[in-house]
């Protein structure tokens, strides 16, 4: 019941016949350990996503609550940070749709190209090679705090869905289904955000002043 | 005419095109004649084609940055920590 795959699925049902259910005393001092044995990295996985400090103080609280409902088997079980990272997942994904609910992304908006062509569609200035290894440049302190300031320069519901599709590899027809939109609309943010943070990171790292 | 037409966009497109359409390819399938079209522009641009590859490059280093999330970076400030765990225990209450 426990192999890899079925322990992200925060909403599995409890197999009640394998164990006794957690007295409500039990569950929660489970919870309370799992605020202080993995609260810091809940909470970093949460503010790399959403920036805003009290949205991810927020989240956690609400992973760690919906966590203590749904305990039952996972009490002192190892694998319970991947376990509760997915429901905060859950948490996350909810927090994008409210969000861009409330604030569509506009369809016809700017897409950063018109600066880097002529009138005629050709380039301004012809993109030069960006030679890295990206898993060394992944783990350098310098570059991932370049590229955190150029992703907060996104709107950040953009920024955010965007991190879904590159970072998190879910595909575009799930990205629609779990907010909510278009593939056109999400299409067009994900075209945006491309350009916009392709923009930041060449002037302030790879075209910049030598920051290599 | 309409063959002209096809044959024609697909000779001669134009950079701007084919960066929105890199960027589109890299999240959904293209239509086969832009597709087609595509490939034709980027086996004789060059610049399209570092532009393609730093869409790609900046792919991996997210995808290298989301498996090596650290999480000593950014604490969980105390006064929420005390915040949390008493909504926690006032769960407790209501089980």
């Amino acid at each position: 019941m426990k192999s890899g795959d079925e322990v992200l699925d925060w909403s599995m049902t409890i197999d009640h016949d394998s164990a006794p259910p957690p007295t409500a005393a039990a569950a929660t001092a489970a919870a309370t350990r799992w605020l202080e044995d993995h609260g810091d990295a809940l909470y970093a996985y949460a503010l790399a996503r959403v920036r805003d400090p009290h949205v991810a103080e927020d989240l956690v609280q609400e992973a760690l609550l919906a966590g203590l409902s749904a305990a039952g088997d996972f009490l002192g079980w190892s694998g319970e940070r991947t376990w509760l990272i997915g429901i905060l997942k859950h948490k996350l994904v909810d927090h994008v749709r409210r969000a861009l609910r409330e604030r569509p992304p506009r369809e016809d908006g700017p897409d950063g190209l018109d600066e880097l062509f002529d009138r005629r569609g050709h380039w301004k200035v012809p993109p030069t090679h960006w030679a890295a290894d990206p898993v060394a440049l992944a783990q350098r302190a310098e570059f991932r705090v370049v590229l955190a300031q150029c992703l907060s320069r996104l709107p950040v519901r953009m920024a955010q869905a965007f991190w879904m599709r590159e970072a998190e590899d879910v595909e575009t027809a799930e990205l629609c289904r779990r907010l909510d939109v278009t593939p056109v609309n999400v299409w067009a943010l994900l075209h945006r955000a491309r350009t916009g943070l392709r923009k930041c990171l060449g002037v302030h790292w790879f075209d910049g002043n030598g920051t290599k | 005419m309409r063959w002209w037409r096809g044959l024609s966009s697909m000779l001669f497109m134009r950079c701007r095109r084919a960066a929105r359409l890199i960027s589109h390819s890299m999240d959904r399938p293209l239509p086969s004649e832009e597709g087609a079209a595509l490939r034709v522009h980027l086996t004789i641009c060059p610049a399209c084609r570092r532009y393609r590859g730093q869409l790609v490059l900046l792919r991996r280093v997210l995808r290298a940055v989301e498996v090596n999330t650290p999480s000593s970076v950014s604490p969980l400030p105390p006064d929420a920590r005390t915040r949390i765990r008493i909504a926690l225990e006032g769960r407790r209450r209501a089980l």
